[in-house]
């Protein structure tokens, strides 16, 4: 296996992956903020002054959209787990145990034991580090094919459900990053 | 896979100095590394939790989830069986809609219609402000303040409310079998859910629509009672499950069965035919005889044919039929109506001694009281000091009904009214623990008293309308998230208890209520929550301890190896009963039942508390759907699809035409303090005065995905009550009247 090479356009569109998905694994508007300076870069320089002003928000808001959209939804606004979208929807079912093979082929496994490893926070990290990692194309491929397409419909639910920019400009992210050829690769 | 481990260091904090210090690549909180690459599987027995038979569980688990549940074989409840609901294990234990993590209400506003605002809170934040809350209630307000809306259960709750002296703990069980618990210690010695149907040769049902109750061990107990040959015969208004399963079905009136049943006792004493040899051995008959001979007398085939609309001479032979084929059993457990109406405690005391003078009481083919295995509870592994005197106003009234107060159950009936209307302001803070005020008569009032109640903890696994109110909600862990020991108590002529292994850790950060008793205990009244070593009580070290004192294994991790353990031992009949005041015998004629506490020493007839007038013509009668449990089971996707999401009422087909009622319409049901609509189902299986509406529907609260804002509330059109009815009806037991109300229908245009 041969690391790939830190180009700054592999880190770049690895970055853009992991500031979606600490988007969606975080409520803490600092830890944001730090991922927000290192990716700021792969962002088009359109969009990083709305990020930087998104983030002008208090813990306790965030925290209450945070809980709102995806913990304590309004009829299931936006649940983040990939098995929610299978039928019958429920936490912790096949989307779960195949991420989870993934994680584990590259010797790791989410921390928080007793909660599903189909977050779509973790996916889009997960992600964001197989292709900083160099993963081969039908890798990628496999992942996105298995993984990664229902974040089309999640980031339509989310745009339509959030209340404050910041997700807004998460689901206008994700979105791109799972629809968009020129940018997926 | 060209990725591997090393690879993956290299940018989460691993190898490449550079992308090790980028925030965006320090992912160690979100992941680490593999503890094992393969995906682990095995196998698991545990309980179901979902009713109290709680059937043996074979579970399947893959990497700590649950993947697949099957029934034990060898278990003396499911037989090597689930039901759908047991079988729906998972759509429980992983509906998205589970509490995840304590929160914390920021919003001050409450109603359906508003958002809670949650915030996330620690354990020990969550615990602590509660803790405080508590303190400071008690010290201002005293004990009488606080509403546990919670059963005296498991033990280490139980403990944690007596440390601190609760006065105010109620929970459902005047819907359910408060009547039977109170009435059974008197005649018979006790509550007992164990019936000998498959011995029995006669089963009479009041009410009881067995098949359709998915007890697996009542519902196979009738068939192999058939199949034995047994003679069934149901009373009921609706043509049931049980009642198309039953040699004869009659339409009775609605809380009328109590006139059927005195007149039986009539027949079977005046012309001799009870079992003599039982009756004179093991009851108070000769001690009473003359005032039982003489009381029944006036309970004639035909008055209560009058009464009830069941036939005289169908009366007379079934009362021959049954004290003649023996062994015979008239059933009495919860749902035999003991909740239903105001002249429940009369019903049932009245159905126990038609058990008595059948001679069947703990004998084959009767009502029996389990053989069970001792387990300790944690007051006998680490006997605790003297609990502070329980001091303070009852706010549901039971203090007017000296056998509810005795027995120590609550009441759901009378709470709200309580609440606000008896003794407003006196409620400062509520623990609601897997209960919603849906479940209540009136949820409005429920509603009510929850917005004035200043401070309300609610502990549940879904976001139920209780907890969309609450000012913190605690996730709650299920039953297949802990482990505990079920003691058989439904059909266990033999000691068996089975291990309830947590198939899985509780998901996200939900904990059961022993540790929240235990962190509320340490922080509220320590030295009950202490070993007699000084240390605080470890729940795992107590489990063990209660495992070997019952002679179960040397711990639980022995003991859930072994899965089932059943003691053999033959099944020999008790000749003392353990009734209250009784000297060791069954109890027809009750002295205890006197006029001063309310009650009569021997049953007298009582109508139900509302009967139908010109403005209100109908009955209205709920039940429960057989794929679902109460109110518990609705958001269950899988469940829900069985049923559906809305449910119709039951109309039958000639009142509909009468009120020119088609399939389908939408329907209006009015009672005195409410109305509800929906769609009308027409039906030929239910008496034409009656109208049926399912319970557990309904649900207000927006965060329920499946079965939020759908369907209706059948409890908006039954009438909660005052303890001072309950006094005045005669309701010495606290029956919570539920199928009372009466109701007029009409289409909505």
């Amino acid at each position: 296996m041969t690391i790939a090479q830190d180009t700054a356009e592999t880190r770049n569109l690895a970055a853009l992956y992991l500031l979606a998905g600490r988007s969606l694994l975080t409520s803490s508007p600092q830890e944001l903020k730090a991922v927000l300076d290192d990716a700021e870069e792969a962002l088009p320089s359109s969009a990083r002054e709305p990020w930087r002003a998104a983030l002008q928000i208090g813990s306790q808001d965030l925290e209450k959209e945070y809980v709102r959209l995806f913990l304590s939804p309004d009829h299931a606004a936006c649940l983040p787990w990939q098995s929610v979208y299978a039928d019958p929807p429920q936490l912790l079912g096949d989307a779960h145990h195949a991420a989870l093979a993934w994680y584990r082929r590259c010797g790791m496994e989410p921390s928080r034991e007793n909660e599903p490893a189909d977050h779509a926070g973790l996916l889009l990290s997960f992600y964001g580090t197989l292709v900083a990692s160099g993963a081969a194309p039908s890798e990628l491929a496999l992942f996105r094919r298995q993984h990664l397409h229902w974040l089309a419909g999640f980031s339509r639910k989310l745009e339509a459900a959030a209340r404050i920019p910041l997700y807004r400009l998460a689901a206008e992210l994700i979105h791109a990053l799972v629809q968009d050829p020129e940018v997926a690769p | 896979m060209t990725i591997t481990r090393r690879d993956w260091m290299k940018f989460t904090g691993g190898a490449s100095a550079a992308l090790a210090s980028s925030p965006l690549f320090a992912l160690d909180e979100y992941f680490r590394p593999a503890v094992s690459r393969q995906a682990a599987v095995n196998t698991i027995t545990t309980a179901c939790g979902i009713c109290s038979p709680a059937c043996g569980i074979k579970a399947t688990v893959q990497d700590g989830v649950l993947r697949f549940v099957e029934g034990l074989p060898g278990d003396f409840s499911g037989e090597g069986h689930l039901c759908g609901k047991g079988a729906s294990a998972a759509g429980f234990l992983y509906d998205p809609d589970r509490l995840k993590y304590p929160m914390r209400r920021t919003n001050p506003r409450k109603g359906f219609d508003e958002d809670p605002g949650w915030v996330r809170v620690s354990w020990t934040e969550a615990l602590d402000t509660i803790a405080q809350k508590i303190a400071d209630t008690r010290q201002q307000f005293g004990a009488e303040s606080l509403l546990f809306v919670t059963l005296p259960a498991p033990d280490m709750w139980a403990r944690f409310l007596n440390s601190i002296g609760v006065v105010n703990r109620i929970d459902h069980i005047d819907e359910c079998f408060l009547t039977d618990r109170i009435i059974q210690r008197y005649t018979t010695g006790g509550k007992s859910w164990s019936v000998d149907f498959e011995n029995s040769r006669y089963i009479l049902l009041f009410g009881w629509d067995i098949l359709a109750k998915t007890k697996i061990v009542h519902a196979n107990g009738m068939v192999k009672a058939k199949s034995n040959g047994a003679k069934v015969v149901m009373f009921n208004p609706q043509f049931s499950a049980t009642g198309k399963f039953a040699d004869e079905w009659h339409p009775i009136r609605p809380g009328s069965d109590l006139a059927v049943a005195l007149a039986m006792i009539n027949i079977i004493v005046s012309e001799n035919l009870y079992h003599k040899e039982f009756v004179d051995n093991y009851t108070n008959f000769a001690e009473f005889e003359t005032q039982i001979r003489q009381h029944f007398q006036q309970f004639t085939p035909e008055w209560a044919e009058r009464e009830s609309d069941v036939p005289a001479d169908a009366i007379r032979r079934i009362a021959r039929e049954f004290a003649n084929t023996r062994p015979a059993v008239a059933p009495a457990h919860k749902k035999t109506l003991c909740a239903n109406y105001a002249n429940a405690s009369q019903l049932v005391h009245a159905i126990s001694i038609l058990n008595i003078l059948a001679g069947t009481i703990d004998r084959p083919g009767g009502r029996y009281f389990a053989r069970q295995f001792s387990i300790p509870g944690v007051d006998a592994v680490y006997p605790p000091p003297p609990y502070p005197p329980k001091q303070g106003r009852r706010v549901d009234g039971k203090d007017k009904l000296p056998f509810v107060l005795e027995d120590g159950g609550g009441m759901f009936s009378t709470c709200a009214d309580g609440v606000l209307r008896q003794y407003p302001g006196m409620i400062r803070f509520a623990f609601f623990n897997a209960y919603t005020v849906l479940a209540w008569p009136q949820p409005k009032l429920g509603e009510e008293m929850l917005k004035a109640i200043p401070f309300t903890v609610a502990m549940d696994f879904l976001p139920t309308d209780t907890v969309n109110m609450a000012d913190i909600a605690l996730p709650s862990a299920i039953y297949l998230e802990g482990n505990d020991v079920v003691s058989r108590d439904y059909s266990a002529k033999m000691p068996q208890a089975v291990a309830r292994t947590a198939v899985a850790p509780p998901i996200f950060e939900a904990r059961g209520i022993p540790f929240v008793a235990l962190e509320l205990g340490k922080r509220l009244a320590p030295e009950f929550f202490r070993t007699p070593a000084g240390e605080f009580i470890n729940l795992n070290t107590l489990l063990d301890e209660k495992i070997k004192r019952a002679g179960l294994g040397e711990n639980f991790a022995e003991f859930r190896a072994k899965g089932l353990v059943t003691r053999e031992q033959n099944f020999v009949p008790m000749t003392r009963f353990n009734t209250a005041g009784g000297g060791g015998k069954c109890q027809i004629y009750v002295p205890q039942f006197t006029r001063e506490k309310g009650a009569d020493p021997l049953p007298v007839w009582k109508p139900k508390r509302e009967i139908p007038t010109a403005d209100y013509p109908f009955y209205y009668l709920t039940f429960i759907p057989a794929v679902h449990k109460r109110l518990t089971t609705h958001n269950n996707p899988i469940l829900a699809e069985m049923f559906g999401p809305e449910e119709p009422a039951l109309v039958p087909a000639e009142m509909a035409a009468k009120l020119g009622i088609r399939e389908g319409d939408r329907i209006r049901v009015t009672s005195r303090v409410g109305s509800i609509e929906l769609k009308a189902h027409l039906t030929q299986h239910l008496r034409p005065d009656c109208v049926m509406v399912a319970h557990g529907f309904g649900h207000r609260s927006r965060l329920l995905s499946v079965s939020g804002q759908k369907g209706v509330r059948d409890g908006d059109v039954i009438p909660a009550q005052s303890a001072d009815e309950l006094v005045r009806a005669g309701n010495f037991a606290g029956a919570s009247c539920i199928m009372d109300a009466v109701v007029k229908v009409e289409r909505v245009s």
